[in-house]
């Protein structure tokens, strides 16, 4: 019973405030296409409204803009867009007021230029880190995704919430629940802007939904620069001369299996997991089945657990070097390939995990195949994604710890 | 002589039982107009009241601009209400939980949790979290929850009916469940990815963050089809409570009862944290309080307690909204720093013999 | 090193003034005996409108501007703005008159406006953060009040 008059209650002041038109806003005759005269039409009438003193029905400035939006991004149509949960969305305006608890997405958000002006909560992760969103700083803090603050993401009135498509799937789905009784009029879209596999098309999908598919195509051009020139040269190397990889994660001991993001990683930067024939995502495996499989590279990954140091907010290198000569004073590990080789390598899980994988992997393909990609600087690239593309004023001579050794 | 004295002592008794009641329903009262007012939105008080006015009677209060704008109605009615009413319900479902697990074991610590009810529903929610199996699709964690629960508590009938229904026996049975659960969870934390982790973590720290007007039906549904044949067979509990022998020869089916009890303990319990993860201490302290308040009589102990226990989750709740200003710690964690002053008082209490 | 980030911060230059073009609307006149042409170069705005009025003396001579994007009343015209660069009218009246043309342009993507024939956007497009009205310090007190009762009772014995 309860529930029916909560439901009347939103209807009648829905209804009340201005029209949640499902409509195509302008669309005169209603056929669903915005055409060109219409918007003309549209626009005369307002114009004289306002300053020729004409006594015409005008439309809104709202609906104005909305339909300038609508014919300008989406050929006068209402958009029909399937999220990375393959869940499908109409819409008929753009989306103005965006609630986003991935900061992920918020990333690839600015990579394709949406203006931060139209997000007006982003998760708590997001307000904590000041140094990579500094124009964020003063948006709602929404919590996060498992434990969200409900009454933040209502006060700010989003039209749209971004959520996580494969990862805390109940979470998620307890959210949209939640949010849609409180405002129905609210959609909800998945991204997970981090995949590798889903990437380019989660790029163009958020493109197209917010009206940035040329700053989408922009971007997708840099990021295939990185990516394709690396497949294709990997791609003539037979699997069984793929130089044998091992990594680990902040956790001594605890590398990465077949399925996780981090085996797929090494897979696209042309190495061989040594341990991809394991089933369990994130083992802790047995030093002596490293010494054993014997890989060719090191691959360590600091920047969480016990080894919180590194990233944008540290320039020193010291703890990384500490960690590099950890490493390979364990005992009997100077009998392994990599470290005899001098080729173990620290890295920053931000510069390989998140939607800034893509420099990851440039950065392991040098590590793997230095001969193959003599021209590929991994540090431009990331210098390019910072000042280009999010809009940074960052500078990677100057500040940051991502990598170790660097020799510049 | 005797008699009158006798008389005049259950008179005040029952006098000190009313007045008991009677403040227990006026704080709850007090503390629902708190509660409905608190939260990060910072609506004005008056809105709140507003508000629920407004979705009660749609159409009949005229809202100001500034409601319509801040979503008042949709706030309250969406997501304070429910939330507040859940509090209320499932502290008074826990605590009559723990009233009743009290009597059957009669042990004055036990609770909800000690026949390995929590730890079973934890492992049900991380099995569904972490490996993404489960009974009912689309309702993983909580059908995972309940039915873990459930099991636990049917594991703890069918060892007792083999071995004997004691207290002490059930008690070895729930201890030897609440390893076993404990160990699995464990196990599907350390192969979990650290979301996963996380979320489970989440559950168990036990939160009314999930509730719904949906969740709530069901729960009230339940806790109203369960209390009613608990009181009307509250003095099968009195009579328990004296030992097996006195039971029996007072006519009460022991063994039967016992199952009943604890059966009808483990279905409020499970129903309601399969929904909020596992809140603890509410089935512990509330009956000890009441106890210590109107005494063991369990026929007004247990509405009492329920009440104790409805103000307890309320007030925790509301303190876990205001104490980090923006945030909303866990009810559950709460609840156990509420322990604390209890169990210190209790130790202070103490004189040994 | 070096020549790398000299290639960087041209590309960077190049990159962030291509599309952080003024947006402006210009008008340019050229009379020729009674007929005043008037040309409005529109830069940076695909979707807008643009309302010139016309001075007292001077009658209306027609436009190319397409029939349904444009609207004649009295000494005002309106002209819908949809991906055009340049929109051409003419105006009958003396060349002098040309100087007291007057108008106003708007975007409608950006939700800017201003003056034609002076640089940049007068007013800018706002979001409108809705503001959040504070609560008095009842919660506080009041909860405060509702647990010293409850532990009041609790320690009595």
């Amino acid at each position: 019973m309860t529930r029916k008059l909560l439901l009347l209650a939103c209807c009648i002041f829905l209804l009340a405030g201005s029209a949640a038109a499902e409509a195509v806003p302008c669309d005169r005759d209603g056929s669903g296409t915005l055409t060109a005269s219409e918007l003309a039409a549209a626009i005369l009438d307002s114009l004289d409204a306002r300053f020729m003193g004409g006594t015409v029905q005008a439309p809104s400035p709202d609906d104005l803009r909305d339909a300038a939006f609508v014919y300008e991004y989406w050929d006068g149509k209402a958009l029909t867009i399937t999220d990375s949960s393959g869940r499908t969305t109409t819409l008929t305006r753009p989306l103005k007021r965006i609630a986003v608890f991935n900061s992920d997405t918020v990333e690839m958000m600015r990579s394709i230029g949406v203006e931060p002006d139209r997000v007006v909560g982003v998760s708590k992760y997001t307000l904590d880190d000041p140094t990579y969103f500094p124009e964020y700083r003063g948006k709602a803090n929404l919590g996060s995704v498992w434990s969200p603050d409900y009454e933040q993401a209502a006060a700010v009135r989003p039209d749209a919430v971004f959520l996580y498509a494969t990862i805390s799937q109940s979470s998620c789905d307890d959210i949209e629940k939640t949010l849609a009784s409180i405002d129905p009029s609210i959609r909800f879209f998945r991204f997970d802007s981090y995949r590798p596999a889903a990437y380019a098309v989660e790029v163009r999908t958020m493109g197209l939904l917010l009206g940035k598919a040329e700053g989408a195509e922009r971007f997708l051009a840099f990021h295939g620069s990185v990516m394709d020139t690396v497949a294709e040269r990997i791609a003539s190397i037979p699997t069984d001369d793929r130089v044998p990889v091992y990594l680990e994660s902040w956790n001594d001991y605890k590398s990465a299996g077949k399925g996780s993001g981090y085996d797929e990683k090494i897979e696209l930067a042309g190495g061989r997991n040594i341990f991809s024939d394991t089933t369990i995502e994130y083992p802790t495996v047995d030093p002596e089945a490293v010494i054993s499989r014997n890989p060719d590279v090191i691959v360590k990954i600091v920047g969480a657990g016990e080894l919180v140091f590194g990233g944008y907010g540290d320039d020193d290198s010291s703890s990384f070097k500490a960690v590099h000569r950890a490493i390979e004073s364990r005992p009997v590990w100077d009998q392994i390939g990599a470290v005899r080789g001098g080729r173990v390598h620290i890295i920053h899980s931000d510069a390989i995990g998140g939607p800034e994988y893509f420099i990851g992997v440039a950065y392991m393909a040098t590590w793997f195949y230095p001969d193959l990609f003599p021209d590929l600087d991994p540090r431009a690239v990331h210098q390019q994604y910072l000042s280009e593309f999010q809009r940074l004023d960052y500078d990677l001579d100057e500040h940051g710890m991502f990598v170790y050794p660097y020799d510049g | 002589m005797m008699a009158d004295t006798g008389m005049q002592e259950y008179a005040r008794l029952t006098e000190k039982r009313v007045l008991f009641i009677s403040a227990l329903v006026l704080i709850l009262i007090a503390l629902v107009g708190v509660a409905v007012t608190l939260g990060s939105a910072n609506l004005p008080v008056a809105d709140s009241y507003l508000a629920i006015l407004a979705g009660l009677f749609p159409g009949a209060v005229d809202l100001p601009d500034r409601m319509i704008e801040s979503n008042a109605v949709g706030i309250v009615w969406g997501w304070r209400l429910h939330r507040v009413l859940f509090a209320i319900v499932g502290g008074f479902g826990l605590a009559i939980a723990g009233t009743v697990m009290q009597g059957v074991l009669r042990n004055p610590l036990a609770s909800p949790f000690t026949l390995g009810i929590a730890s079973a529903a934890s492992c049900g929610a991380s099995i569904a979290i972490v490996l993404g199996a489960g009974f009912l699709s689309g309702y993983l964690v909580i059908g995972n929850a309940f039915l873990f629960a459930m099991l636990a508590a049917g594991a703890i009938y069918g060892m007792a009916r083999l071995k004997g229904m004691g207290g002490e026996t059930m008690i070895l049975a729930g201890i030897a469940l609440m390893y076993l659960f404990s160990a699995i969870t464990s196990l599907l934390q350390y192969l979990g990815t650290s979301e996963k982790v996380q979320e489970v973590v989440f559950w168990m720290f036990g939160s009314l963050d999930k509730s719904s007007w949906p969740k709530l039906t069901i729960v009230t549904v339940v806790v109203a089809a369960v209390v009613p044949p608990l009181l009307w067979r509250a003095w099968d509990l009195n009579a328990l409570a004296e030992g097996d022998e006195v039971a029996k020869s007072r006519g009460v089916p022991v063994e039967r009862s016992m199952a009943g009890f604890m059966l009808a303990a483990s279905l409020v319990t499970a129903v309601i944290i399969c929904f909020t993860g596992t809140i603890g201490f509410i089935g512990l302290v509330a009956p000890h309080i009441t106890r210590m308040a109107i005494g063991a009589d369990y026929r007004t102990l247990i509405p009492a307690s329920g009440l104790v226990g409805a103000v307890l989750l309320l007030g925790a709740d509301c303190l876990a909204r205001m104490v980090v200003p923006g945030t909303i710690l866990p009810v559950g964690i709460m609840t156990a720093f509420l322990g604390i002053p209890f169990f210190l008082y209790l130790f202070m209490r103490r004189r040994d013999a | 090193m070096a020549p790398k980030r000299a290639v960087l911060l041209c590309v960077l230059i190049f990159l962030f003034t291509a599309p952080v073009t003024a947006v402006s609307v210009e008008r340019t006149l050229t009379s020729s005996e009674n007929d005043l042409e008037v040309t409005l170069t529109v830069t940076g705005i695909p979707i807008g409108g643009i309302v010139e009025t016309i001075p007292d003396g001077c009658t209306w001579a027609g436009t190319d501007h397409p029939d349904d994007q444009t609207r004649v009343s009295g000494q005002n015209v309106a002209f819908a703005v949809i991906g055009e660069e340049a929109i051409r009218y003419r105006v009958q009246g003396p060349s002098e008159a040309g100087e007291e043309i007057a108008g106003t342009w708007e975007n409608l993507q950006t939700g800017e406006s201003g003056v034609v024939g002076s640089d940049g956007p007068k007013t800018s497009g706002e979001v409108a953060q809705t503001a959040t009205p504070t609560a008095p310090g009842f919660e506080w007190a009041a909860a405060l009040a509702a647990f010293a009762v409850v532990f009041g009772r609790r320690c009595r014995r």
